[in-house]
This record gives structure tokens, sequence and C-alpha cells, in this order.
């Protein structure tokens, strides 16, 4: 005799389980301390600028469109004149944006020009590669470079995100740079390693979302031109270390040149792989 | 362009000379002279002025809030105004990123605790009034200056409040007030931190360049002083940012090691001459130059 439960709700007697796949533990980065995030790259994708660049690296998203070169009205100028404006879509919370808002003057939430950080990392872009283009090539002309953060990794209350982000925006544009096909000595590629104080351990492209002690470090982002003698183009060293000498240095500036030059190496095949 | 092209050519080749050449026959590692005078704006806490030779001027100014420190995310605003340039121009923010970034990391926040719940905000407010040289050294000097001066009233209720809800109350006396030095725990001296301007030409590393010589330098760098060490932040900059500058290139790593070398060998004479200005301030009265 088949006796129904009468007094309770009961599903379907044919019910099946819903079919959810185990939660993904989110894994430490098995990646080695000297080993690159993978990343995705495309070229060509904004159709009206001369040069574009798209860049997917985690949770970092960045789109570089170059304007350029640009005839320009008025007076006569021997060189190019070169900006660059980098902006975060208007909602994304911007790294360390807390510690530079001017808390008595944010009336309003809506955002007017550019903020602090976004100046920041417009002027670190602009001297970087303000060496490496070739602007007596184009007289009175300009050249724009557009860069949109689509989205990046703001876990980091200090500065560190910032210059990590700030790594893969000028990468981003040195590759926009090469699509616009705007002449360069070089192209400039950058790194960024954090040393840790305590271990005295150098981690290249650090993540700093996956429970990354943060307090006892010192970061380096450092953009080179590396046919050139590995020269210099741009520098920022951040963080909490209160006795920088020359060992210390020495050591960031080495491992953020192997970086680019791995960066670079990428790029480059990259780039083979488009012609073809 | 402040340079005819002859004029730039003769500049860079003398600069780049061993040692240097510089157009106000300054040594490499020397400052142009500056005249400066603190504690002088009655209705702020500590302030400072600094003039320099070629007439660059700025005005710094350090007020006190009482806050609650759950309420504020940093206890420290900077507010930076130059004359003749926007609030919202890109170099007036790097301005103002710089210097927030220098104070917020390295000044010693435990000064400013007043109970468990209620803290000191210190607002910084720099006005430029005129300048021709790249102004971030001058501003930090300043600040320096206006830090080291800034007084803040005796707290004369209790320390503790964390069981009661007490609001900090403040003596009366202007006398008793205490100097930010004065409330650093007495082995560490109070010294905030200050940023250095150099200019890169060739193998040659000039501190706090002039104008003219902005106008050739190869790069600059801005490198912090803290407790007589070097600290972060530290990066290049263009320091000719209004101007084309032809000459601006990459440089060499070991210039950078290389200028660390110099800033410890000279950035204490610095702090000391600062130091100077304040105690010959104090011990004469007189009106602002």
């Amino acid at each position: 005799m088949n006796v129904t439960d009468r007094r309770r709700l009961l599903g379907p007697s044919n019910a099946k389980s819903a079919n959810i796949p185990e939660t993904r533990t989110s894994s430490p980065s098995k990646r080695s301390e000297d080993e690159i995030r993978k990343m995705f790259l495309k070229t060509g994708l904004v159709g009206n600028a001369n040069g574009s660049a798209y860049l997917e690296v985690d949770d970092t998203i960045i789109e570089v469109s170059v304007f350029g070169p640009r005839p320009i009205k008025g007076s006569f100028i021997d060189r190019a004149s070169f900006s660059v404006e980098c902006k975060f879509l208007p909602h994304i919370p911007q790294p360390n944006e807390e510690t530079f808002k001017n808390q008595s003057g944010s009336a309003s939430n809506v955002r007017t020009g550019l903020t602090t950080v976004e100046q920041k990392l417009s002027s670190y872009i602009e001297t970087a590669f303000l060496h490496s283009i070739i602007l007596e090539k184009y007289p009175k002309s300009t050249i724009d470079v557009f860069v949109t953060i689509i989205s990046a990794d703001t876990t980091s209350s200090s500065n560190k995100s910032l210059l990590n982000l700030c790594n893969w925006v000028s990468n981003c544009t040195s590759l926009a740079l090469v699509d616009s096909g705007i002449e360069v000595k070089d192209m400039v590629t950058s790194g960024q390693v954090s040393l840790n104080k305590s271990t005295n351990k150098i981690l290249m492209d650090p993540d700093y979302s996956n429970n990354y002690s943060e307090d006892d470090s010192v970061d380096c982002v450092c953009s080179y031109m590396n046919m050139l003698n590995d020269v210099v183009v741009g520098f920022w060293i951040d963080g909490n270390q209160d006795d920088l000498d020359e060992q210390t240095m020495q050591k960031l500036f080495e491992n953020c040149n192997g970086m680019s030059k791995k960066i670079r190496s990428n790029f480059n095949s990259y780039l083979r792989g488009t012609i073809e | 362009m402040i340079l005819s092209p002859a004029e730039r050519s003769y500049l860079y080749d003398s600069l780049i000379q061993k040692p240097p050449i510089r157009p106000d026959s300054r040594s490499g590692h020397q400052f142009r002279p500056l005249e400066a005078k603190t504690a002088f704006l009655p209705s702020s806490n500590g302030s400072a002025r600094i003039r320099l030779m070629d007439g660059s001027e700025c005005i710094v100014s350090v007020k006190a809030k009482v806050v609650l420190k759950s309420q504020e995310s940093s206890l420290i605003e900077c507010d930076i105004d130059v004359s003749g340039n926007r609030d919202d121009s890109n170099f007036v923010s790097i301005l103002k990123f710089n210097l927030t970034n220098l104070l917020c990391q390295n000044f010693p926040m435990d000064v400013l605790q007043l109970t468990s719940k209620y803290s000191y905000k210190l607002f910084i407010d720099c006005l430029v009034i005129s300048h021709t040289s790249y102004p971030l050294t001058l501003l930090s000097l300043a600040t320096y200056l206006a830090l080291k001066t800034t007084r803040l009233p005796l707290l004369v209720s209790d320390v503790d409040d964390s069981e009661v809800e007490e609001q900090p109350t403040f003596s009366d006396d202007w006398d008793k007030s205490k100097y930010l030095k004065e409330m650093v725990s007495s082995n560490s001296k109070f010294q905030p931190p200050i940023f250095i301007t150099l200019g890169v030409v060739g193998d040659n590393l000039l501190f706090d360049p002039s104008t003219e010589e902005e106008q050739v330098l190869e790069n600059g760098l801005i490198l912090s002083w803290y407790n007589n060490k070097v600290i972060t932040p530290i990066s290049n900059i263009n320091l000719a940012s209004n101007s084309n500058n032809s000459n601006f290139k990459g440089m060499d790593p070991i210039l950078i090691s290389k200028s660390l070398a110099l800033l410890k060998k000279y950035c204490g004479e610095i702090v000391d001459a600062l130091d100077g200005i304040i105690e010959h301030d104090d011990a004469t009265e007189g009106g602002i130059f």
C-alpha cells in the first residue's frame, strides 16, 4: 500500500538534485616567484584610432588608443607634442583613492576631470614614453594617447596595486604605439617587482589579491628600453621602506629589467603572430 | 621656450663638464640660498614662508582639527594652490599627489593621537605665490618648517575614553600648548620627511636645478629623505614639463644608486640648516621680511 505523507509539502518524486560544480577553492597562485601572470593581448580593436591595444591580466583590463600624428592649427612647432590621458571608467574604484580624495571638497560623487591618481598614472606614462617617440619626425602635430582602465585590482589599500597597474598600463601603451606605426626609438616595456624585507625575497608581478602580506615590502615599477642599453625611462619606488640602500635598489632594478625583457619577448611573439 | 638653441647648447655643454659648471656658479650639491620665516600666521597652528633668491615664494599653513578616528581615512590632508595654474591641472595634481603620498606614508601619526577615540587631523595648505623652477622642493621645505613649528593646545581631559562618552577638552592657555616635536617619544627626533629634486645631465647629478638648468636636463629625480635616511617614494620626472625639452632621455640605473649616496652625504646638512632657521627665528622677533 502506498501511504503518502499529506502533512508535509514534498517535492515531486522524480526530483533530481541540481548539478552544481564543485566550488573552486581560491587556489593560492602556483606561480613561481619569477613567473609573470598570464595575459591576453589584442591590437587594433578601436577602428577610428591610429593604433590601439587591449590587455587583460587577471582582474586588470586596460584599453589604450593612440590618436596621431594629428595636425595642429596655429603656431609652428618643430617637434610633435605628446600627451597622455589616463582614465578609469566612471564607477571603477581606484587604487588607494581614499588617501588622495579631497574630503572637504567631495560634495558630489561624480568625478569631474581627472583624479589625482589618474593624473599620476598619466604623468608616469608621459615621462616614460617621451624619450622613445621620435617627435622630431612629426613637426606641427600632436600625438595623443588615451588610456581607459576598464577594471582594476584594488584590494590593496596602499599604493602597491597602483604600481602594478602602472606597469600594465605602460606595457599596453607601448603595444598601442607599435600598432599605430608612429616611429619610436625602441619599444618601452616595464616590470614590477616586490621585495620582501624580512625574507629578502623578490616577487615578480605580485598579485595583491592573494593574501599577500604587504606590510613589509618595497615595490618598484620600472620602464626600460631594452635594445638601447637597458636604459631606464621611468621608475617609481614605493612601499614601507625606511632605509633604501644601493644594494636593494640594484636588486629591484635588475629584477624589473628581467621582467620587462620577458614581457618584451611575449610582445614580440604576439606581434610576429599578427603579421602572419 | 626660454632659451634659444645656442643658449641651450652652451648651457648643456657646461653642465656636462666634470665637475659641472652651473650658471650661478653653484657646485653640484649646493642649494640656492633661501630666506625663511616661521610661525607668523596668527590663526594657524603652524606656518612658514620661504623665499628663494630668484623670487620663488611659498607659504604653508598647518591647521589642526579634532576628529573621530573611526571616521577618517587619513589624518593628514594636503592642499596645494599654485598661482597661475588651475587646481585640476596635471602640474598641481602631481605636486599634491607627491606631497600627500610622502606625508601619509612617513609622518609619525602617533603624535596626533589624543584619546582612544579622538585624534588631531592636520590640514596642510600650501600656496605657491610665484615659482620659476619645479616647486616641489620649495613646497616640502616650507612644509618641514611649518610642521616643526606647529603648536597644538594641551589636552586637559582624560586620555582613556574607551569606556566613557567624553569629548576632549583643552587648556585655554596658549602658553601651555605643545610643539609637535615635544609630543614625539623622547628617543626619536621629530623631523618631517622632505623631498629633494635632482637633475640628471650626463653623469652629473645636480641638486635643486634652476629654471634654466631644467630646460636642458636629461632627466629629473625626486627622492625623499626622512630620519637621516633615503626613503620611498622615489620616482623620476620631467622637470621642464611645460616646454619641449629635446634633451630628455632615459638614464643608467647606476646614476640612481649614485643619487642615493649623494643624498646620504649632503641631506643631513640641509635638514640641519633648516633647524638652524627655526632656532634663529625663535631668537629674533621681527617682521616677515
